[in-house]
Parts: C-alpha cells; structure tokens; sequence
C-alpha cells in the first residue's frame, strides 16, 4: 500500500516533479554520453593501436625492445614459429627484422624504424596494406621496394617511384646504406607512426645489412583481445627464454589512459548526481512542507514514522529512477544512431591524431554500465530523502494538524 | 528601487530552508566550476610555457619552406641586421640562433639516430635554461669543440663523459657531414622524446659539420607573454613575411594547441551539463515561489501595482538567489585556489609515465586569472534569466480575480 500511496504523491504537483525529472533525466543522459564518448574513443585508440603498432603480442629476445640491438636476434625462428602457431587462438603471425637508421632523401633525412616482413604474411597481421593512400603493398616489381608513412613521405620530399637511402648499423657494427623505391605511401591514425616507420622486404634487408637470415620480432594476432590473457600465458610457459609480451605491455600508457578516463567519467556523473541532491532534496522538502497538515493526520491516526520515512524515501527514488529511466533510454537512443553514423571531430583532427586517436568518434557503452549508473541514482535519492524524511517524522501531530 | 530590491531580498528568505539549499547547489556547482576552470587554464599555461622556453620558442623565424621539410638546404645566411632588429621589436626579450638537423650518432659499438643542434650556448640558456638541465659535465662555451647529449641517449649508446661519438649525416646542399665530438656535458629533459634524441653543439662547430658555413634553420623568439602573441606576429609578419616563414608556437606544436582546444572544450560542455542540472533545481525553487505568491500577486495587481514592477521583483529575486551562491562561492575558492596554485598537485606512478612519455609534464596547476571569475559571473546570471522567465510570464497572464480566489 505505501507503494501505491508513495507513487500517487510523487505525481501530485505534476509541474514541479515534471522540473525534477528532466533535471535527473538531462543530467543521467549527458554523463552516460560523455562516458560513452571516451569509452568509445578508447576502443578505437587500442584497436587502431593492435592494428598498425603492437598486434596482440609481440615476442623478441630478452632486451630487444630496450633499444634494438641488432645483434640481439630470435634463435631457431622456425621452431619458435611452429610453437605459436600451434597454440589455439593464434590467428596469424608475421616474422620481421627490426632496425633503426637513418632515412634519407636528396631533400632531407631523419631517424626511422626499418621493419623487414614477408608481405602476405605482414598483410594478415597488420592493416597497413588497408591504410594504404599510393601505390601498392609490394605488387609491383621493383628492386629493394619500401613502403612509408605519408608524413615522413612529405617531410623528405618523396613520392611513388622515388628513392630513398637507409643508412644502418650492420651486424660487423659498421653503417650500412641501402637504396629503396618507394612503392606505397600509408595514413595511419597516428601521425607519430607514420613519421618514423617504414616496412621492406626481409630479404632484401637480409642481403644490405648482412643480418644471416636472423629475425628480431614475431608479431602475433589473436582471434580475439579476449583471448590475451590465456595465450599470453601459454606462451609465456613454452617459450620462457624469450621477451614475450602483450599489447598492454608493449604501450602501457594506453591500458593507463583508458583506465583514467573510465575513473574520469564515473568522477564526473558524480558531480552531476552531487548537484542533481539538491534539486531533488528541494522538491521533496516542498513536498512534505504542504503536506504538514495530512502528515499530522496520519502521524495522530497511529501510522509509525518508519513508515513515514519509508514512504518518503520511495517517493524519492521513484523520482529519482524515473527520472534515470528516461536518461538512460534517451542515451540507448543516442548511442545506437551515433554509433552508426560516428561523429566528425575533424575540426580538431591533428590533436587527436597525435594521440592516436580517429577523427571520427564512435560512442560505445557496454550494457554493464547502466546498472552501476542505476545504482548510483538509487544512492542519490536516499541521501537526498534524509532530509524531508527527518523533517516529516519529527512533527508534532498537534501542532501539524492545525497548520493552514 | 531600493524598495523593490529590499521587498525581492525579504520574499527569498520567506522560505529559508529552501532559498539555502538552492544557493548550496548554485555554491557547490560555483565551487566545482572554478576548481575545473583553474586546473585547466593553468595547467594550459604551464604546457605552453614548457613547450615553449623547452625549445620552440613562442615564434621562430625560417627561410620559406624549411618547417615542413626540416631540410638543411632550406636555412637562410645569417644577417646581424636580422637578429638586431628582430631583438628590438617591443615585447621581444630573446633571439636565439640554431642549426639543427638528423645524423646518425655513433659511440663504440652502437649507433641511435639524434638531432644535432648548433646553438649559441649563452643565449640559448638564457631563453631556455638549458644549462640547469645539465647533470654531468662541463656547459658549452663559446669555443668550445664538445658536444652535450641528452642522457637518454647517453644511455644507450653506453658512453659517460670524455668519450667520444662520430656524427655521420647530411649537409647543406647533400654534402657528407662527418664529424667527432668529445661528449662535455650530460642533459636531462623530463620529456623522453628529447631526452633521446638532443645533442648540442656550438653553433659554429654544427655550421661546420653541416657544411652550412654562415647559415641558419631558425632562428627562435621568446616574448614577454602568451598575450603579446598577436601583436609580435603582427609586426614581424609586416616587416619579415617576404623573405621569411613566421611561425607561432600554434602552427608549430599544432597537437598541443589543439590538444589543449579539445580538451578544453570538453571542459566546457562537463560545465554545460553542470550548470544545466543546477539550473533546474533554480527553475524548481521559482516556480514554488511563484505559485504560492498566486493569491498574493492577484491582490497586489487589484490594488494597484504595476506588473512591469511585479516582473521586476521576481527578476531580482531569481539573479539574488543565484548571485549570493556565486559570491560564497567564489569568496570560498579563493583561499582554496590559491593554496593550489602554490602547490600544484603532482601525478606519480604509472600515470606520470604514461604522461611523460607523451610529451606532458605530469603535474595539474593552476591559475587565479581573473577571466575564471568573470565567467562564473556571466553563466549564473543568465542561468537567473531563464529560471525567471516562468513567473514573468505567469505575471502577464495573471487575471486578478481569479488569482484572489485561489489558495
């Protein structure tokens, strides 16, 4: 019965609750939509970053990824090879030669990573083929062809068809240069990676820095990120003489920042439901104030003040999660046509860019969220009920019965 | 007037409990505000300022083309007249002259790819500091034959002071540049891209090196404040913009300043939200005050009273409510701002790496710049505004009869 009494109230002063409940349902939907909106961009930032930089796992000798010695090669890679082929999950592997050199055009030079990889191999795991904007992945026949990154293309002045020089330190220590035809030109979202990456053929970085066949780096793609951890522990297990690590390891500033930012966004519906107290604590004073005279009744009748305060309080979180409800079908509404169509955040491209991140943002929220945000609004409206709950049963019904 | 102020300050305290709680939220969403505003604007200020007395400098001067080239055979033959008269354009307070470019460093067994950068080590430290980042070794004097390495990449070439390093790379016009520097001077920058990859020379050893004899990639301009921007691009561009490429820090760390527009844009929509919840819980309050005064305003408008005045004190009324919790608010932020300010709240951990390593000094500052204020001001009165429009509306609709007649 308090149910249904508690829900009639609650609808009494229709204009004054209508106010409430936007309020609630504004600011339930603007916190979930920001959320989403970083989550979103997150998950672009980790897969963009799976798909271009560190596959889901990455295997080297011990020490390589500290500075790239040269000489710091993978031992028998074929044994190593069939070892990660064979653990479930797997998807694909592609085996590069890893070094660091200077790149150099008639017009100018800078330092860059040289990756050596077989093509088909190298197109399963990473989608620098798909972001290519010129040329082609290698299908053209030209001696020591080499593909860049469109800004380091524009910075030494380079296009499809010329040549660039890679000068390098050899195994024997010595600087070894070699001559390269550019014959692709990719965009990644990363303009940091497309400045200091380019990607060869492994032979023929084999024969202009006499490395012997030897290979540095074996990236690894899963089937999917959820199976990371187990196969990540399995190789770990099978092949423990060697740096075997995981996409979170290899840029741990992202597992970092996507945490930050899902601690940033609770932080911030917070606040909103800390501001949303007041609102709700006011129009429930202002409910059981021009209310005095029936709560004295009630009160003189013998109805006990938990059961006041009970009643209270459910009108409180009825407001309250009514309010929510709306919020959160308006950001399931949002969010399914949003995340279709993206949105364009390309007045601000480079600043994003330099963070890896996509122009283009697409909201996500998994579906977990709403129930910890419903709770949240359920913890609101009891501590914003204290108040009007107190100041009802401490009335004294004599005194309430003849007020107005 | 003073009546009708003192008539709207009465009616909002009729009601205590409830004018109280409305001003805590206008308080606690002031207090919030300012909190946010501060730490943004000040840790803006402080990412500017250290991109730019790190290196760039607030504007650097260029031959046409070189920024997006970064190539030697685009640098321009120094001229004194140049530097003098860049030096005394107002606002101006330092010049520097560099020549910078890529070379493979080698020390012994390794070799890492640096920028070698020829400077005039006495005014570049004045402009930058750059001798307090020294942490092992000798500073670079005019004269001086040695190089100073960043540590970074001290570290992994495995060299420590009196060793020696080989630049190989390439010169003005694709000359070979070949050279062999004793290390004198270890640098530590907080940002690991530089710390791996700087090295220093004498300006005149790097000319030589490079083959760019009497030559410049930029010459770098530090003025008085961010504010002074405009004006010094301004009459730069008037003079130079001919023969020269005139960049501001904007156009040349475009991540940060738009890194910093995006994010404080975000700020803003977060204090949009807010204030839009708080503006609700005002719209709420004024419109119990409204319909409880039915009776009271039909009287008043049967005896007489214009409604414009009626209008006016549930005007007043709507701006005091909201205006007092922005006067707490502000008079309650100062002290704790201020605190801040001189104690900027430092990241550790795992976060402070992350930020280093994307380029940002891992600390939140922040800023008592009036403008932070102001704007509060602004905001909370047009919040008043609209939370108004209900009972100026309803007192133009009033009929005064049936006004009287309700409870």
């Amino acid at each position: 019965m308090i149910w249904s009494i508690a829900w009639r109230n609650v609808w009494r002063n229709k204009k004054r609750s209508a106010i409430i409940l936007t309020a609630v349902a504004f600011g339930i939907w603007a916190g979930l939509m920001s959320n989403a909106i970083m989550l979103g961009a997150s998950r672009q930032m980790v897969k963009s970053a799976i798909e271009t930089r560190t596959s889901h796992i990455q295997v080297h000798r011990e020490g390589f990824r500290d500075h790239h010695e040269i000489d710091l090669m993978i031992q028998e890679p074929d044994s190593v090879t069939s070892v990660i082929k064979s653990i479930e999950g797997v998807k694909a592997i592609s085996v590069r030669s890893v070094l660091t050199g200077m790149c150099r055009s008639p017009e100018s030079g800078t330092g860059v990573t040289l990756f050596g990889i077989k093509p088909e191999d190298e197109a399963r795991v990473s989608a620098i083929e798909d972001k290519l904007v010129d040329g082609s992945f290698f299908k053209d026949e030209y001696r020591n062809p080499i593909i860049v990154g469109d800004d380091l293309a524009k910075k030494l002045d380079v296009g499809v068809g010329n040549k660039i020089v890679v000068n390098a330190q050899d195994l024997e220590g010595s600087i070894a240069g070699g001559a390269f035809r550019v014959v692709g030109i990719f965009n990644t979202v990363s303009s940091e990676f497309d400045k200091s990456n380019v990607f060869a053929l492994r032979n023929d970085i084999d024969e202009i820095y006499e490395l012997g066949g030897g290979v540095h780096e074996i990236a690894v793609i899963l089937n999917s990120n959820d199976m990371l951890k187990t196969v990540d522990e399995k190789l770990k297990n099978s092949l423990s003489n060697l740096d075997v690590a995981t996409w979170e390891e290899i840029e741990p500033q992202m597992s970092i920042l996507t945490g930050t930012q899902k601690q940033m966004s609770y932080i911030f519906i917070g606040i909103i439901l800390l501001a949303l107290v007041f609102g709700i604590t006011n129009t429930m004073l202002m409910g059981v104030l021009e209310r005095i005279r029936e709560l004295g009744v009630v009160l003189s009748l013998g109805m006990n003040h938990f059961r006041i305060f009970y009643m209270i309080l459910l009108e409180t979180i009825f407001l309250s999660i009514i309010g929510a409800g709306g919020g959160m079908l308006a950001t399931v509404g949002t969010i399914a046509v949003a995340g279709k169509t993206g949105i364009d955040l390309s007045i601000v491209s480079a600043g994003l860019e330099a963070f890896g991140m996509s122009t283009m943002l697409y909201p996500y929220l998994p579906a977990g969220e709403y129930p910890v945000v419903a709770l949240m609004v359920v913890v609101t409206a009891v501590v914003a009920s204290i108040y009007p709950g107190i100041k009802a049963i401490r009335l004294n019904p004599v005194e309430a019965i003849r007020t107005y | 007037m003073n009546m009708y102020l003192r008539l709207a300050w009465r009616n909002i305290w009729r009601n205590k409990r409830r004018s109280i709680i409305s001003i805590a939220s206008v308080l606690l969403a002031v207090l919030i505000a300012l909190f946010m505003r501060s730490m943004q604007k000040g840790t803006y200020a402080r990412a500017i300022d250290n991109v730019v007395s790190f290196y760039t400098g607030y504007i650097q001067i260029h031959n046409p083309g070189y920024w997006d080239k970064k190539s030697l055979n685009k640098t321009f033959a120094v001229q004194e007249s140049l530097i003098e008269n860049v030096s005394s354009t107002e606002y101006v307070t330092h010049v520097t002259p560099r020549l910078e470019g890529y070379g493979l460093i080698s020390g012994g067994e390794r070799t890492d790819v640096g920028l070698v950068i020829g400077i005039n080590p006495e005014v570049e430290n004045d402009m930058t500091g750059l001798e307090g980042k020294l942490i092992e070794g000798e500073y670079l004097q005019q004269g001086d034959m040695g190089i100073m390495l960043a540590k970074g990449l001290s570290d992994h070439l495995d060299l420590g002071i009196g060793d020696t390093v080989v630049i190989l790379g390439q010169g003005y016009h694709d000359i070979m540049a070949a050279g062999k520097y004793e290390i004198q001077g270890l640098i530590e920058f907080p940002i690991k891209q530089l710390n791996n990859t700087m090295s220093y020379l004498t300006l005149e050893e790097a000319q030589y090196l490079f083959g760019a004899y009497n030559r410049l990639t930029s010459l770098s301009i530090m003025i008085e404040g961010e504010d002074k921007l405009d004006e010094v691009m301004n009459n730069l561009g008037k003079k130079y913009s001919e023969d020269y490429e005139i960049m501001s820090w904007k156009e040349m760390s475009p991540e940060l300043e738009q890194g910093i527009e995006a994010d404080n844009a975000s700020g803003l929509i977060m204090l949009f939200i807010l204030y839009m919840v708080v503006g609700f819980g005002i719209l709420g309050t004024i419109l119990m005050m409204t319909m409880e005064r039915t009776r009271e305003f039909g009287v008043l408008i049967a005896v007489g009273m214009k409604r414009g005045y009626l209008r006016l004190i549930t005007l007043i009324e709507s701006i005091f409510l909201s205006f007092v919790g922005v006067v707490l608010g502000t008079i309650l932020s100062v002290p704790i701002l201020a605190y801040f300010r001189s104690n900027p709240i430092y990241f550790t951990g795992e976060l402070a790496k992350s930020m280093t390593e994307f380029g940002y000094e891992p600390i939140l500052a922040f800023t008592l710049a009036p403008g932070i204020f102001l704007w509060q001001a602004v905001v909370v009165f047009i919040i008043a505004f609209i939370a108004a429009l209900y009972p100026l509306w309803k007192i133009t609709r009033l009929d005064a009869v049936d006004a009287m007649r309700s409870v």
